[in-house]
């Protein structure tokens, strides 16, 4: 076993992981980095562009309309304040935004978004920021220890509660190494085995579950945002797809044929006999989330008997046409080329002449390890405070999709990267304010006596089965996927689980089923046998607290949409693990963190509450007829 | 297209570990037209009890370059390869780990290897921390203008701030970059889409499991910096490293890499730009002396 000690142990692959790393090691902190290799993650496809900054007001109004009222004020406008520089700190660091011949950057619009402010490279923008990032580190020498193949199996914590570093596994042999660290930091991201589009996904839930077993408050983990995708057949579970966020950004169009039996191919069907989806003039929806409205208008219509089929796969599933076809291909090249050429070869249709098949599709998960934040006497974001993006659990700290932060009820265009690179800033520079505060009073001692702990702490859920039994663990992961699509998600046949609490019940009953199956599945040796067991498990923890959560959301609330519900003040759902093992929902965060106490309230703090959105903002009522007949366009005031 | 499932055999790489001893492990799959590489270890991992193959996948869009693996002999993205295209008239088609890495477990490899050639060859930029608090605050109206002008200016700015040169080389860069736009600009992002998948080094008749040439894709994460605003520091170390062991000077212009790269890098250009780097410097010692 090995034992490794740094000021900092961070935990994640992508981008946000990247990002603090560096903050921390930038600072001249030693980072232990923990993660995959090589690096790739689902959302390295991402590929809409990041929001440029050039309006931070209008930035902050579409950031808080598109989550519904539900993210807390001061970080979102602290993010939207620094986004300008972020951008140009992203050049700084050598990433290549396309620009026209006069060197203005080119941009494009996304979803939720009044104006076109985001500037992309491609359709790559998110991997070529993580592929930078990971090699600038090489900058900081042996300052950055980095661990590949590994998970994260327990937090060590002293005597006071406060994490004091952790242990982790390879996950091939399942060899052990403790880190001892003054703060450990969550960057895992926010999209799961659960609902990725492949059993040979990473268990993202791990590293949530192992915080929450330890005690870490958890929040909205039934906000599950929906998007559209662009279908492709393949005889394996999940449809594959690619998002095309960058697609829709350009202008391309969703629609359906009028009539239900039309069998035509679509470019053989007539404008008049099409049912065009979101905004008339084929932009950007002027009110929050487009996307997220037009994959709810797509299942209401599937719901009614509309939608295409994928004939020469004969699919029973429902699909949209997604169409470019009218866009000017020479504008399309350039902006989005690689991706039409390989969404042409993959789908054997040619993008520029033939609408695509298309279909909703979760993109992320908006909730996850509960951070705060602290705020100054005006009630702006203050930064190097030991409260910033920590979370319930003294010395641990998350950010990025890990943690609940600046998204609320629902993500806008453009805001993923924004709020994981500022996010991973603040968590830095929040973990360097902890780490200052209690460097005073080091314990080496109740450390290492921590770490003992957590070693033996360490269970893994014995697999008891015969090898005879039908449900492997991917078997298993498969099974958990469709049930938890079915009842919270979307299903790739389209049958929106639009919640209510007979089904969540259900749901409940169904995951109770499959912890017994687990118990006795023979082991997936492809990770070692104890890892692949504890990640099953991990993701059957995260999604009983997804069912409570939707239980406890009684209203619809951006991309939660609750058909017996009305509409209440915003708050968060947190979320808590008793000793008994059972999940607790909380009405307020408790915690104390580097000798003080604080307190939350899952209520969205007052601040800023009072101050209406700036003016300009009309929307309120747009939303309203798209989403509750009872909302209040002057409420959130209490 | 066919819309017919055929059947092909898979012929797999079986490893439990680095140090395991290998075996072949024959499955029969369906495919279509449009089944790729990745669809059908998918469905073999759920339709058998017993240990499911190794690899990993992450974008599923040929942007991550985590699943590169030998299909049929030849380092493809699995998960955007399509059996059709592939599939062997007669006898199966073998699935196997890159050999210039090391194997984690059946298909999967290490490719930590790639960020320790591109570090070798000092292929990044020094960034600053990012500094929410030393920015100008700026109104909304100004604010676009100011963005794009600071964004131009980022050559000037970067080189006050980045680190000393450790030794003097007062030649020209060998392109103006100050702007990114253009040619440049372009080249920069042709060179930013590689994946880090690892077929050029696969492929290269120079590359070794270790040792030897460090690869095409360092190279040209190396052209990539150089071409970045901002990229005068550190210069002369890049073209040190360069011309040490394993740089470019290892390079045998095989040409392997440029056939075998699925995002189309411009290797042959970053190529040709090293050797001619490496022999302008290699004159400028013969003059100095
Ligand atoms: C389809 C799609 C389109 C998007 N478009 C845009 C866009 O246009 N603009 C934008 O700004 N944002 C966009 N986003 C959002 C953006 O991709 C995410 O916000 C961003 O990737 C989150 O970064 P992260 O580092 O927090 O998490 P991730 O990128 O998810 O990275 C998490 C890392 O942690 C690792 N990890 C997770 N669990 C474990 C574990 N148990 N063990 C080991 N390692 C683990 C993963 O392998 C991964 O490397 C999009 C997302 C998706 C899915
Ligand atoms: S240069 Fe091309 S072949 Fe080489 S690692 Fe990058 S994407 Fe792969
Ligand atoms: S999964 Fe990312 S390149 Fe194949």
């Amino acid at each position: 076993m090995t034992a490794l000690v740094a000021d900092v142990t961070v935990y994640g692959g992508g981008p946000s992981a990247l990002m603090v790393t560096h903050e921390l090691a930038a600072r001249g902190l030693s980072v232990a980095l923990v993660g995959p290799a090589p690096a790739g993650a689902w959302p390295v496809v991402a590929e809409g562009g990041i929001d440029d900054g050039s309006d931070p007001a209008a930035h902050a109004r579409d950031t808080l309309l598109g989550g519904d009222y539900l993210a807390a004020r001061a970080p979102v406008r602290a993010m939207c304040e620094h986004a300008a520089s972020l951008w140009t700190w992203l050049g700084k660091a050598g990433v290549p935004f396309m620009r026209d011949e006069q060197g203005k950057p080119l941009r494009r619009r996304l979803e939720g978004t009044l104006s076109t402010r985001a500037v992309f490279v491609e359709a790559r923008t998110v991997a070529i920021v993580t592929d930078l990032l990971d090699r600038a580190l090489a900058a900081f020498g042996g300052k950055v220890t980095r661990l590949g193949h590994h998970a994260l199996t327990t937090l060590a914590r002293d005597d006071d509660g406060a994490v004091v570093g952790c242990v982790v596994e390879d996950r091939t042999s399942g060899d052990r190494v403790t880190i001892a660290s003054n703060a450990v930091v969550i960057a895992t991201g926010g999209i799961e085995k659960s609902f990725a589009p492949s059993p040979a996904a990473l268990a993202t839930e791990s590293a949530l579950a192992v915080c929450m077993r330890a005690g870490a408050v958890l929040a909205n983990l039934e906000l599950l945002q929906p998007s559209i995708a662009i279908w492709r057949e393949s005889g394996s579970p999940g449809p594959r797809r690619f998002l095309c966020a960058s697609l829709r950004g350009e202008g391309a169009r969703v629609w359906l044929p009028r009539h239900a039996d039309d069998a035509r191919p679509g470019r053989e069907i007539p404008k008049a006999e099409r049912d065009y989806l979101g905004p008339a003039d084929g932009d950007m929806d002027a009110s929050a989330l487009t996307d997220h409205r037009v994959a709810e208008q797509l299942l209401a219509r599937f719901a009614a008997g509309g939608g295409v089929w994928d004939r020469e796969l004969r699919t029973t599933r429902k699909l949209a046409f997604l169409d470019v076809s009218h866009l000017p291909r020479a504008h399309l090249t350039t902006r989005a080329g690689s991706e039409l050429s390989q969404i042409a070869r993959l789908s054997g249709a040619d993008p520029f002449l033939e609408p695509l098949l298309a279909m909703p599709s979760l993109t992320c998960r908006l909730g996850g390890l509960w951070v705060d934040h602290a705020t100054n006497a005006s009630g702006a974001m203050l930064l190097d405070s030991p409260r910033t993006h920590a979370t319930s659990l003294a010395g641990l700290y998350a950010c990025g999709g890990a943690c609940h932060q600046y998204h609320g009820a629902g993500r806008i265009g453009g805001n993923g990267l924004v709020a994981d690179l500022f996010g991973a800033h603040a968590a830095a520079v929040g973990a360097m304010a902890y780490r200052a505060a209690c460097i005073g009073n080091s314990r080496t001692a109740s450390v290492s006596g921590a770490m003992t702990t957590a070693l033996d702490n360490a269970v893994t859920l014995q697999n008891t089965g015969s090898t005879s039994s039908e449900r492997s663990v991917p078997r298993l992961h498969e099974e958990l996927r469709a049930t938890l699509s079915a009842h919270v998600g979307l299903t790739s046949d389209n049958d929106r689980g639009r919640v209510d609490n007979d089904k969540l019940t259900a749901l409940l009953g169904a995951l109770d089923l499959l912890g017994e199956a687990a118990l006795k599945a023979p082991s997936d040796s492809s990770i070692s046998s104890a890892t692949a067991h504890r990640e099953f498990a991990d993701c059957l923890l995260l999604a009983r607290v997804t069912a409570h959560s939707a239980r406890a959301r009684a209203e619809s609330r951006g991309v939660f949409v609750r058909v017996d519900g009305g509409r209440e003040r915003p708050r968060d759902v947190l979320a808590i693990l008793t000793d008994g093992g059972a999940i607790q929902l909380l009405d307020s965060v408790r915690y104390q963190s580097a000798g003080a106490h604080h307190e939350r309230s899952a209520s969205i703090d007052p601040d800023g509450l009072d101050d209406p959105m700036p003016p300009g903002n009309q929307r309120a009522s747009d939303l309203d007829a798209a989403h509750s007949p009872t909302f209040d366009a002057k409420e959130p005031t209490p | 297209m066919s819309q017919q499932a055929r059947k092909l055999e898979l012929d797999v790489h079986r490893q439990d570990g680095p140090d395991s001893a290998a075996r072949w492990q024959r499955y029969k799959v369906e495919f279509t037209a449009r089944t790729t590489v990745a669809d059908a270890l998918d469905a073999l991992a759920l339709s058998s009890t017993s240990a499911p193959v190794a690899y990993t996948d992450g974008c599923l869009a040929s942007a991550c370059g985590s699943c590169t693996m030998l299909v049929g002999g030849r380092p493809l993205p699995a998960c955007t390869t399509l059996l059709a295209e592939l599939a062997p008239t007669r006898g199966p088609l073998r699935l196997a780990p890159l050999r210039k890495f090391p194997v984690v477990r059946d298909l999967l490899t290490s490719r930590t290897r790639l960020r320790a050639t591109s570090a070798r060859l000092h292929a990044y930029l020094e960034t600053p921390a990012f500094s929410a608090k030393d920015e100008p605050k700026v109104t909304s109206d100004s604010h676009s203008a100011l963005a794009e002008a600071s964004a131009l200016e980022q050559a000037s700015v970067l080189e006050q701030a980045s680190v000393p040169e450790q030794a003097s080389v007062p030649e020209q860069p060998r392109s103006a970059p100050a702007h990114g736009t253009g040619a440049t600009l372009a080249e920069r992002i042709a060179l930013a889409r590689c994946t880090g998948c690892g077929a050029c080094i696969e492929v290269c008749p120079e590359t070794r499991q270790h040792g030897g040439f460090l690869g095409a894709a360092a190279i040209a994460a190396q052209r990539l910096v150089e071409l970045s605003p901002g990229a005068n520091a550190a210069r002369s170390t890049r073209l040190a490293r360069l011309t040490e062991p394993g740089g470019i000077h290892d390079c045998g212009s095989s040409g392997a890499c440029v056939e075998a790269c699925p995002e189309s890098v411009p290797l042959d250009t970053a190529l040709a730009n090293a050797h001619a780097d490496a022999s302008s410097a290699f004159w400028r010692t013969l003059f100095r002396r």
